[in-house]
């Protein structure tokens, strides 16, 4: 046992002596995880007070004016141009003019002038019953970037579900009215004495749904276990540090391999041999001091995680373990490939396409429920995905051994079977 | 100028023959592009709506004490009303969950939305199956203003999205969802249906119509899970949507009730000729009071009409035939349009902005992505193509060249070039590539970056030249080959993590910093079909020139032969 300690300790003081290998396990991780945790934050509070988006309205009604009004206020953060135009010019508008034509705010979109152009139809405001077939749809505009969210297009979208719901609840509603007319005509009563009087009914109608929905209360209280969207800093780092910690524990264990091939080119691998000691012992120190490496590794990140402030849960044994399981199920890989390497670079190379491509296929620089099913079930090829499922459930659900015993359970599985093909694999002469 | 050459092509050989090199070069970024695009964009179809989510775990509490229409109301539904099968339906399939088109009715033991909510969400649990209301799209009147096709614009049924756990009890709801067994506990408050619907505003204990007050809708409480803000928020969004529908339903007879009541002018028991009969009479009086009223309220009349069209004109159950006759297809459908979620003939369209915007999302995301990586790994073959020359001074191949009659600068040019030509060489692969698996995946041949094929040129030359110019200035820098091993991927990393290489953005201020940003933006802005790329080929050009300055003049006072 003493020998395995000796090889493993005498790998580890050699790679620490590289300062080199100090900015590797530390400087570059912990700088990229805060880089990335504070840049999810700070892309959502460091943008403009106030959000142009040009509105043009063909044919300005009331209705329009309401779509206006109901916009302004679900979205406060938006500035509606020309209409909220100020003195500085805020909506950047050429000499301070109005927006004449579809095809100049288009312009304007296009050159970033504004952030987005809704364009409202110019049957806006008809009958509903009557545009139902050949209503034009509210034209949305923008450069946003499709696959993300779009706050100015949902903030459109709650307004039109809003104003629909008015629509729908008149329409049904003078059916209804229409109907009470029928019966009360049946009765040898009539509801209107003219068409005015059912217009005017109509109207106070609308006005009074149109009342009752501005007033109306939330329907849905949403609360959650911890703040959701308060800090979106910390959301950041709750993705960030699981990730990062895995995709560098990839990078520095799996560097392995090119450190294994050049002792062997060294002969130092060799030199080793001729001493007395066995091969299995060689074979468990250098696997002991990359263990230790990728556990210092993930150390270094969640120390980063803890510093800021993130919850790692309340069962840090479980913690522990997830970390010592996908760095067995990685420090195996890297027994299981380097045998086969022929070149240093070939084994540097393969350890950046196997850490990149791992890391985000399974999970560690985006959440997996965000992808297809398919790509998540693909994902799980990763042993990352394991990790990041098991880290989710300490993590953020607070749960302990007991309910990471699946992840446990196939880490360590495929470290067993990667550490099999690398014992039966390796040649200490070859 | 010939020996430069020799030098260049000497390298572009060397790299494009070593696999292993190719591994980083090419395989890497393609393989990392891909998983990136198929993730975010839309798998094979390519024109998915967005990230999708599936089986989500939510828990469901039903506190829901509901309403009993015959005890609020009177005989108009008296016990033993079915309405199974007439104007709406209670048995609800699960495919319509999202797209469909919905409704609901109740039965004889009361009006339960907290149930609807249920059966909806969880249309196999055998909560819903003994729930007292539920939903239909069969046997539903068609709504006019749900235009035919549309659908919500999701591609997945709330079946497919949620995979939820009916539960009893809101604490054991809580405690799933803090430990992570479910992203969201929808808990239902006991008066849910009482304040949503106005019949509970009636039933003053005098019997008398009072005035429907503003109805207070008790809030569906949706607990979710910090860990997982995704799937929580997906659970709020639907849970705001049905609950949205049902208060739509309020809305209409409430409105209804205002504008009627404004009508026919104060309503209290001393305004009526005669007390009402009691909540719970039979609907015969009910129908012969209101036609005492409706003598001089044709509202009243109208009420009567329709109480005794419903009941057959005597106290027996309401029948289909009765609601049919009474209500009809055209009214029926007018009501449908509650319950309708697709209902509603106002719009919003997103219509493209550019050429890029009409692609596929799939070939979206790979301009995007794919450029984004393409620079990043050509960052790499940057750096590490500049060290060529220490191995070469390591197998004494550097200093035998000096020995023949080439001079230092020569050499030097033509190792610098032969890195430009090698870089500029793995980003039209790369682009070439990109566009052959954005073909595969889309099945069909597009070529996503645009055009014109001089100014992309132009665009891969001002990148090449800049990050040959970086790896110059990167390994100038370092004193040892060793720190170029170290500081080269650190440079280039962060470089990568400014410049949305890795899936995330950060904000603009500190992503112009990154050279990846200003060619990302170039490759998109000419995939989108705009020819401005003049500014991002400036800086590209201008931060190339000072790097190759300012590193070749470390490097040479470096390379110690």
């Amino acid at each position: 046992m003493r020998t395995i300690f000796t090889i493993a300790r005498n790998d580890l003081f050699i790679f620490f002596k590289q300062p080199g290998n100090w900015v590797s396990v530390v400087v570059i991780p912990l700088l990229l995880t805060l880089g990335l945790g504070w840049a999810f934050g700070v892309g959502e509070d460091s943008g403009p007070e106030k959000i142009n988006a040009d509105l043009v309205i063909p044919v300005e009604t009331a209705a329009t004016q309401r779509f206006v009004t109901r916009l302004h206020a679900v979205n406060g953060s938006l500035r509606l141009c020309p209409m909220d135009n100020d003195a500085e010019n805020a909506c950047n508008l050429e000499d301070g003019q109005a927006i004449p034509t579809v095809d100049q705010a288009l312009l304007r979109v296009q050159n970033g002038r504004t952030a987005a152009l809704i364009v409202l139809p110019p049957d806006f405001a008809t009958e509903r019953e009557q545009a139902i077939d050949n209503s034009s749809p509210i034209a949305y505009y923008s450069l946003e970037d499709p696959t993300l969210p779009s706050p100015i297009l949902q903030s459109a979208q709650t307004v039109v579900q809003e104003l629909n719901g008015t629509d729908v609840a008149e329409y049904a509603g003078m059916a209804l009215v229409d109907l009470f007319d029928e019966l009360a005509e049946q009765e040898g009563q009539t509801l209107f004495a003219d068409a005015a009087a059912r217009e005017n009914f109509a109207a106070t109608y609308r006005t009074a749904l149109v009342r009752r929905m501005e007033n109306q209360p939330e329907l849905v209280n949403f609360t959650a276990t911890a703040p959701m969207s308060e800090d979106t800093t910390l959301q950041g780092f709750e993705q960030a540090v699981p990730g990062m910690g895995a995709m560098f524990v990839m990078f520095t264990v799996l560097a392995g391999m090119a450190v294994l091939r050049r002792e062997r080119s060294d002969w130092t691998l060799q030199r080793t041999a001729v001493a007395p000691v066995s091969r299995a012992q060689i074979l468990a120190g250098k696997a002991g001091a990359y263990f230790v490496l990728g556990m210092v590794q993930f150390l270094v990140i969640f120390t980063v995680g803890a510093a800021v402030g993130i919850p790692l849960g309340r069962n840090a044994p479980a913690l522990l373990a997830v970390m010592a399981a996908f760095v067995l199920c990685i420090t195996g890989l890297t027994f299981a490939l380097a045998p086969h390497m022929r070149t240093i670079g070939q084994a540097a190379n393969l350890e950046r396409l196997i850490s990149l491509t791992l890391a985000p296929l399974g999970g560690a620089w985006w959440p997996l429920a965000i992808v297809p099913p398919f790509m998540r079930t693909i994902g799980h090829i990763s042993p990352v995905a394991w990790a990041m499922d098991a880290f989710q459930k300490i993590i953020w659900f607070n749960g302990g051994l007991q309910d990471i015993l699946l992840e446990l359970g196939v880490l360590l599985g495929a470290a067993a079977v990667l550490f099999g093909i690398g014992v039966a694999a390796f040649r200490i002469d070859a | 100028m010939r020996k430069i050459w020799t030098i260049a092509a000497k390298d572009l050989i060397a790299t494009y023959t070593d696999r292993n090199l190719l591994i980083i070069m090419l395989l890497t970024p393609l393989l990392l592009s891909t998983i990136i695009a198929l993730a975010f964009g839309g798998g094979a179809s390519g024109d998915s709506a967005g990230p999708s989510l599936s089986d989500i775990p939510i828990a469901i509490v039903n506190q829901d004490q509901g309403i009993n229409p015959a005890g609020e109301m009177g005989s108009l539904l008296p016990p033993g009303t079915d309405l199974r099968g007439t104007l709406f339906d209670l048995s609800l399939t699960s495919e319509s969950a999202i797209t469909g088109t919905d409704t609901t009715t109740a039965t004889s033991s009361g009006f339960n939305i907290g149930d609807v909510l249920v059966s909806i969400l969880a249309p196999d649990s055998p909560q819903a199956a003994a729930s007292t209301t539920s939903f239909s799209s069969d046997n539903l009147p068609a709504c006019p203003l749900v235009a035919e096709g549309s659908d919500s614009g999701y591609d997945t049924t709330l079946d497919q999205l949620f995979n939820t756990t009916v539960l009893t009890d809101t604490t054991a709801a809580r405690a799933g969802v803090e430990g992570g067994e479910y992203a969201a506990a929808i808990l239902i408050p006991p008066d849910f249906s009482n304040r949503i619907m106005p019949f509970g505003q009636f039933g003053a204990a005098d019997g008398a119509v009072a005035e429907i007050a503003p109805v207070q809708v008790a809030p569906v409480e949706v607990y979710a899970n910090a860990g997982m803000p995704i799937e929580a928020s997906v659970a709020r969004a639907v849970t705001e949507g049905i609950v949205g529908q049902f208060s739509r339903m309020g809305l209409a007879v409430q409105g209804l009730g205002d504008s009627a009541i404004e009508s026919m002018g104060p309503m209290d028991s001393e305004a009526l000729a005669e007390p009402p009969p009691a909540l719970t009479a039979p609907a015969g009086e009910w129908q012969a009071f209101l036609a005492r009223q409706g003598e001089n309220n044709a509202w009243f009349a109208a009420l009567a009409g329709l109480v005794g069209g419903l009941s057959g004109g005597n106290d027996s159950a309401v029948t289909d035939e009765n609601m049919d006759e009474n209500i009809g297809d055209e009214v029926g459908g007018a009501l449908a349009c509650l319950f309708a979620p697709g209902a509603g003939s106002i719009t919003i369209m997103r219509e493209p902005v550019n050429k890029l915007q009409e692609q596929p999302r799939f070939a979206r995301v790979m301009v995007q992505v794919g450029s984004a990586q393409a620079v990043f790994f050509a960052l790499f073959t940057g750096v590490f193509g500049v060290l060529s020359i220490y191995d070469e001074r390591k197998q004494w191949t550097l200093q035998r060249m000096l020995a023949s009659p080439t001079s230092r600068t020569t050499v030097l040019t033509g190792f610098l070039t032969g890195n430009v030509v090698v870089v500029l060489a793995q980003l039209a692969l790369l682009m070439l590539f990109l566009t052959g698996i954005s073909s595969l995946i889309l099945r069909r041949p597009i070529f996503i970056w645009g055009g014109p094929w001089y100014l992309l040129l132009l665009l891969m030359a001002a990148i090449s030249i800049c990050v040959a110019g970086l790896g110059v200035l990167v390994v100038g820098l370092a004193r040892r080959e060793e720190q170029v091993q170290v500081f080269g991927p650190m440079v280039n990393m962060f470089l990568g993590a400014l410049g949305g290489s890795f899936g995330f953005y950060v904000p603009a201020a500190l992503a112009n910093l990154s050279l990846i940003t200003w060619a990302t933006d170039a490759f998109r802005t000419l995939a989108t079909g705009e020819t401005d790329i003049w500014l991002n080929l400036t800086v590209l050009a201008v931060q190339g020139a000072l790097f190759f300055g300012v590193g070749v003049w470390l490097f040479r006072k470096r390379l110690d032969l």
